[in-house]
């Protein structure tokens, strides 16, 4: 529209819905020009990738349980007895035209629109951005990763292979556990033992229709608040509290954006067809009695997976009633983390008494405190990360699992507060230096600033000056 | 000059021979220079019509300034920077156009530089061109999925590459500034919409009852919903509590054999079900034969593992696995999910790792054949634990 305003398509557009004005405006639409905002963008497209991949795939996925003799073209397992659903998988990654590179294309798609999620809320939680006025979309943002690592489990579990249905078990002992409305959870939902003949088309009921329904919709707030909000910009040159500061929606950024949109689609189409993921026909169907030495979960579990190996077995006793062990590594501390993440900017601005709105960004240097309690908390879940594979540890070292899971205990507690410790003195001598190097600039030139306008001593302050009301 | 070369060359050779002249080194290589001589002349008379177009000194820059004047002039409290930055808006360094960018001279290489772009954008289009091309020709050929996905990845990597390109050496790289909304809306806005929101008030006459008959309406709309709820299962059942074992069924193997009491070797396993229900997987049950005179089991579980034969469930109390592995040397069932240990020979009580519970144990017997039976039903609920478990 834009290289020929006058384009008859454009003017019967514009004679039937007004756009001149509307797209004028979007076009002249601000983004900063920062690598770190492309990190949304890359779930964004990962997403639209998932969407693609996963309708090919439901065309030939069948979700039921009733047991099969396959006979497909996958030599290995012919006549094995399967479930009709790992058979309508095995026929599309091998029977299917592309249905391997599909799937495969898919299930990395997944674990980028997961991994993009949450280097984009590092980014936003080390820059600060989720302060005054975007908590709406911090919120949203941590609901949508909640829905992706649900979205992610189930997209998991209903190919029916060996580890699927294994992490079914766990994943039932874990709601099973939860206090009073455990069991009636279990039963409504997963037909009270697992694998019930009813789960999977649940699960893959929740999987494409109602948490992507979800997803997308979270998903068009989340980009509808941050373009009415625009982005918040890095410090620098003129930018403040005022302004945005970037490259014009039309062009440039649209191009850049495209480009990036069509580089994630290479990345994922790379991955899908060279490296190999989640090879289903190795692990085999699922087959109640079988044990799985060195299962895991998809990586964005492992944290969870790594509490639940490290915790110990406590059970609490109330009355007649029981908490399983499972309830608080498995539980609890997932819903206290995402608890911690939903109220952080709340507490933040309660406890800096913060009320102004910010739209230039804090570098993590510049709020010690900050930073070293996302650090922190980082260290926390890396230990966990790693603790759900102490048996590989453990096999790879030639330890035993035992003294493995003593240490990790031990460095749960001891490593987090000691890298924020570290991190808090890096970064307190990091704005030391800052502050040497570049001296607040000398009074006389305020006061001159002063005598110019009424609000660029406002904006001195705010981006110029480290020292803020709070440097938390 | 090209008329010069040609003037040189014709006395050489005579004209019938000029087809065989390509064929000729020596008249290739003089064809070579002339081309590039040519190709150098062109840039150089490009270069100098740019230059005249875009006469005086900081071309570029003037020319993006020019761009966006309401925005400089607008928002006069942009100007007011950190002291240490220039206030000129379009002028520095870091953000006129890609010349100045690359620390080349804008008036003379503006031209070679979107040549340059160019050439890398039509370059980066023909990679995509040929991954797509290669998509195709693979598909319609067999499909390989590896290939597929490389070429795939090839042709829109050269898309990706293309659009980036375009917009780094052929668009304008200017940084655009602009004023943001004030987040409150303003005290006029306000009241004008508490105005008339007042008014629309007025027009709903008796608002109590609206009240009256949305919140019950919403509790049945509620009601209704949550009802449905139900039909995706039944309530908890004592399913929950128990395996299907009871008393007098016969151990049977995965293949429908009775396991025998001298079927086992000492620190040997096996997985067991109850006759009636083989693969029941909550019955699953792996039997162990250990050395009677080690076992400790509590006094009144004294004659439940007959001639050394103790049998557990093989369903993790902490989340459900399959403890499917044994150490003969030690006498541990271990859980491969999260290595949990159980004491065969101390009434599978957890040794390490993070289950609470042991797990549950089945009194056995042998009946006249020799053959193991179920003494009854599991000692404990089996399986991972719940809010109900006693």
């Amino acid at each position: 529209m834009s290289g020929r305003p006058g384009g008859h398509f454009a003017q019967w557009l514009d004679r039937r819905l007004h756009l001149a004005k509307f797209v004028k405006k979007a076009m002249n639409h601000v983004f900063p020009d920062h690598w770190s905002f492309m990190l949304g963008e890359v779930a964004l497209y990962s997403f639209i990738i998932l969407v693609i991949t996963g309708t090919f795939l439901a065309m030939f996925y069948n979700s039921s349980s009733a047991q099969v003799t396959y006979h497909g073209s996958y030599r290995a397992l012919d006549g094995v007895k399967m479930s009709a659903a790992y058979e309508s998988v095995m026929h599309l990654s091998f029977d299917v035209p592309a249905g391997l590179l599909i799937r495969q294309m898919h299930h990395w798609a997944a674990l980028i629109f997961i991994a993009a999620i949450l280097v984009h809320l590092a980014r936003i939680f080390f820059t600060a951005a989720y302060r005054r006025p975007r908590e709406i979309n911090w919120l949203i943002g941590v609901t949508l990763l909640l829905f992706a690592f649900g979205n992610g489990f189930f997209g998991y579990s209903i190919a029916g292979d060996l580890l699927s249905g294994a992490g079914l078990r766990v994943a039932y002992a874990i709601l099973l556990s939860v206090p009073v409305v455990g069991p009636w959870l279990t039963f409504l939902f997963l037909g009270g033992t697992v694998p019930a003949s009813v789960t999977l088309p649940r699960f893959y009921s929740f999987h494409i229709f109602l948490v992507p329904a979800v997803i997308s919709i979270l998903l068009a707030f989340h980009l509808g608040i941050i373009w009415r909000q625009f982005h918040t910009n890095y410090p620098g040159p003129r930018r403040t509290d005022e302004t945005i500061v970037g490259s014009r929606l039309w062009p440039s950024y649209a191009a850049k954006s495209l480009g990036l949109c069509f580089f994630v689609f290479a990345l994922v189409a790379m991955l899908g067809g060279l490296v190999q993921i989640d090879p289903i026909w190795v692990y085999g169907p699922y087959d109640p009695i079988a044990s799985t030495p060195g299962a895991q979960p998809d990586w964005y579990f492992g944290w969870i997976e790594g509490a639940m190996r490290l915790f110990p077995g406590i059970n609490l006793h109330l009355g007649p009633y029981l908490i399983p062990e499972v309830f608080f590594p498995a539980v609890l501390l997932p819903a206290l983390v995402f608890a911690a993440l939903y109220v952080y900017p709340f507490v933040e601005e309660f406890i800096c008494f913060d009320r102004e709105y910010h739209n230039v960004l804090r570098l993590p240097y510049q709020q010690p405190i900050n930073t070293s309690i996302g650090c922190g908390f980082f260290v926390f879940l890396a230990v966990l990360f790693v603790a759900g594979g102490d048996d590989v540890i453990a096999v790879a070292t030639g330890g035993s699992v035992v003294t493995i899971r003593l240490i990790l205990r031990l460095l749960v507690f001891v490593a987090p507060p000691v890298a924020a410790v570290l991190i808090y003195m890096l970064c307190a001598r990091a704005r030391r230096r800052h502050t040497a190097s570049h001296p607040p600039a000398p009074p006389e030139d305020v006061v001159v600033q002063e005598e110019t306008t009424d609000s660029s001593n406002e904006e001195v302050r705010t981006h110029c000056d480290w020292k803020e009301k709070c440097d938390w | 000059m090209t008329e010069n070369g040609e003037q040189n060359n014709a006395p050489q050779e005579s004209e019938p021979v000029a087809d065989r002249n390509e064929r000729n080194p020596k008249r290739i290589g003089q064809l070579i220079v002339l081309v590039v001589l040519g190709w150098e002349l062109c840039k150089l008379v490009a270069r100098r019509a740019v230059a005249k177009a875009f006469a005086g000194g900081a071309a570029v820059s003037g020319e993006t300034a020019a761009e966006y004047p309401e925005t400089a002039a607008e928002r006069p409290k942009t100007a007011a920077d950190c002291p240490e930055t220039a206030t000129e808006h379009f002028g520095s360094a870091e953000n006129t156009g890609r010349a100045a960018d690359r620390n080349l001279d804008p008036q003379r290489d503006t031209t070679t530089h979107q040549q340059w772009g160019m050439l890398l954008v039509v370059c980066a289009s023909a990679i995509a061109l040929a991954g797509g091309v290669g998509f195709l020709l693979i598909y319609w050929t067999g499909g390989n999925n590896l290939l597929l996905g490389v070429t795939l990845a090839v042709s829109f990597g050269g898309l990706g590459s293309a659009l980036v390109l375009y917009s780094h050496w052929l668009m304008s790289r200017k940084e655009a500034t602009e004023p943001r909304e004030e987040m409150p809306s303003g005290t006029v806005e306000r009241e004008d919409f508490a105005e008339n929101f007042q008014e629309s008030e007025e027009d709903i006459h008796r608002r109590s009852l609206l009240k009256w008959i949305a919140v019950p309406t919403a509790g049945m709309i509620a009601a209704m919903v949550v009802s449905l709820f139900r039909s995706l299962g039944r309530p908890p059942d004592p399913s929950l509590f128990s395996a299907v074992w009871t008393r007098g069924q016969r151990l049977m193997t995965l293949d429908g054999r009775p396991v025998n009491v001298n079927a086992l070797e000492l620190g040997s396993t096996t997985i067991v079900f109850p006759e009636d229900s083989i693969g029941d997987e909550k019955a699953q049950t792996v039997v162990v034969r250990v050395n009677e005179q080690f076992l400790q089991l509590p006094k009144e579980r004294a004659n439940w593992a007959p001639m050394g034969y103790v049998a557990y469930s093989r369903v993790c109390t902490h989340a459900g696995c399959d403890v499917g592995l044994f150490e003969k040397t030690t006498n541990l069932l271990m859980c491969p999910c999260h290595q949990s240990t159980f004491d065969v020979l101390k009434a599978a009580q957890p040794t390490s790792g993070p289950a609470a519970r042991p797990l549950p144990q089945l009194p056995l017997y042998a009946d006249a054949d020799g053959n193991l039976r179920a003494g009854g039903g599991f000692s404990e609920p089996p399986g991972p634990g719940f809010w109900g478990m006693p």
